[in-house]
């Protein structure tokens, strides 16, 4: 109130008019209103009126605010499931590099070798191909390999190439013949135990890459009782082929399994370790927690 | 004015805030524009939206300021129902009622004079702004009751009344110019006036 300005009407530098003007808005109403007869029919409305804020009022204004949540809730769904949806571009160079890994079961060629692989390991596939003899270099499979990145099977090389899909339905069991594991430059357990468990759960691959995928996964572990070095390259090849692949899980799991089958219980020992602090809860965690505590 | 406010209530019912304030609604509603056969509805929407939130409650706004705003909110609603009155006949419409208490013919004459040309000085002011100069000038409202009852900051009080003060003179001294045209033009000068030193 203090800091108020002056009123015109205390003020001495106001026009008689004006003065006169306000002095007579100030001392007189302008209408004359009866106020008895507001007042009764003011009565009569404020029948069944509701006074403040009534429970209807109160509830009209919850609706209204839980239809406003509700709005913004289904827009943050949409635009998570457009965001979720818009295929993602593949994860590095390397990946984009990496063979396609549309039928699987084909033989992996040495030009299909990921291009991060090093020379020595091209060096060592290439005269594999051109060879009918097994190498002399080839290392056997229950040594450690430390520089050999990928396997090649002999019999499966030498099917025409073919749709992984026909191929499927023609031999639904794939198996190498029994003289494979001679014939198999075995998987790089080394190079494999130096690479640490990758937990993800983006979906980077097509789902025609999953499907791929997960055919190498069955496959795997079709191999597993009987072929657990076999398995294993595959597991590798497959770690290569889908670094973030949607399966990555039941990979590792995999390969638990079959670095156990292989005796390698060493290193199966530490991949069960690892595999168990990624996915605690996962189905497979009663069968590696077994292989870790032994 | 003539409305006499409960005392020392920290909150009031609809009904005794009509019967208190009732003629100043009435009053301020007529000056804010409201034509006369809207002034009776007008006056029962602003105390059913009073009773409505519950009579008045003590607070920073005064309970003039508080019905001075619903009065404004009812005054919009009035013009929202008859828009097309308003069209056709502009916001002079409520300029034929007013006060009548002249003992006699040249007094009544006078002073509906002076209500007439208080109403046009006002109708030169935005509804919101000449709410602010009613509240202020002559219901004797301070400018931190009138922010709380319209929601303004104290400034924006300042800044409203600033510009009424400035257009309500300016009309005013305008008006009594053409006035005075007028009389030369059909009196000649007052004699005065020929002596007058500017």
């Amino acid at each position: 109130m203090d800091h108020d300005p002056t009123r015109l009407l205390e003020s001495t530098e106001l026009s008689p008019t004006v003065r006169a003007l306000l002095e007579r808005g100030r001392a007189r109403p302008a209408v004359d209103y009866d106020v008895a007869a507001g007042v009764a029919r003011f009565h009569v409305s404020l029948e069944g009126a509701p006074s403040g804020q009534s429970l209807t009022r109160r509830l009209w204004n919850f609706s209204k605010a839980a239809k406003l949540a509700l709005f913004l809730v289904a827009c943050l769904s949409l635009v998570a499931t457009l965001f979720l949806i818009t295929p993602s571009p593949p994860a590095s160079p390397q990946a984009r590099a990496a063979p396609s890994t549309r039928g699987f079961p084909q033989p992996f060629p040495a030009q299909t070798a990921p291009a991060a692989d090093s020379g020595e390991a091209s060096a060592r596939v290439r005269p594999a191909l051109s060879s009918a003899e097994p190498q002399p270099s080839t290392t056997p499979a229950a040594e450690p390999l430390h520089n050999a990145p990928a396997v090649r099977v002999r019999a499966v090389k030498r099917g025409p190439p073919a749709p992984a899909a026909r191929r499927s339905h023609q031999r639904p069991n794939v198996a190498p013949p029994p003289a494979l594991p001679d014939r198999v430059v075995a998987a790089p357990p080394l190079a494999v135990a130096s690479r640490p468990v990758e937990v993800t759960s983006d979906v980077s691959q097509s789902s025609v890459d999953s499907i791929d995928e997960l055919r190498a996964i069955a496959q795997a572990r079709r191999l597993m009782a009987n072929e657990p070095q076999t398995a294993l390259a595959l597991l590798e090849r497959l770690t290569r082929a889908h670094p973030k692949g949607y399966f990555v899980e039941e990979r590792e799991a995999l390969r638990v399994l079959a670095l156990s089958a292989a005796g390698r219980s060493d290193q199966a020992e530490r991949y069960a370790e690892s595999f168990l602090r990624a996915y605690p809860n996962s189905p497979f965690a009663d069968r590696i927690r077994t292989i870790a505590e032994h | 004015m003539s409305h006499d406010p409960p005392e020392g209530c920290p909150s009031i019912d609809s009904e005794t805030l009509f019967r208190s304030y009732g003629a100043f609604v009435a009053s301020f509603l007529h000056r804010l524009g409201v034509r006369a056969a809207d002034l009776d509805d007008a006056v029962q929407d602003v105390f059913m939206a009073a009773h409505r939130k519950g009579g008045y409650r003590s607070g920073a706004a005064s309970p003039t300021t508080f019905l001075g705003r619903l009065a404004l909110d009812a005054r919009r609603s009035v013009r929202r129902r008859n828009l097309r009155f308003w069209k056709a006949h502009g916001e002079s419409a409520a300029s034929a009622v007013g006060g009548t208490d002249a003992s006699g013919p040249e007094q009544a004459l006078i002073l509906r004079q002076t209500t007439d040309q208080l109403q046009a000085a006002l109708e030169e002011l935005e509804p919101e702004v000449r709410a602010v100069f009613l509240l202020f000038e002559l219901e004797g409202e301070s400018c931190k009751a009138i922010a709380a009852a319209f929601g303004l900051k104290i400034g924006t009080v300042y800044s409203r009344l600033h510009h009424a003060r400035t257009t309500f003179q300016a009309y005013l001294a305008q008006a009594e110019r053409r006035e005075q045209k007028a009389l030369l033009r059909h009196h000649g000068p007052r004699p005065d006036a020929l002596t007058r030193k500017y």
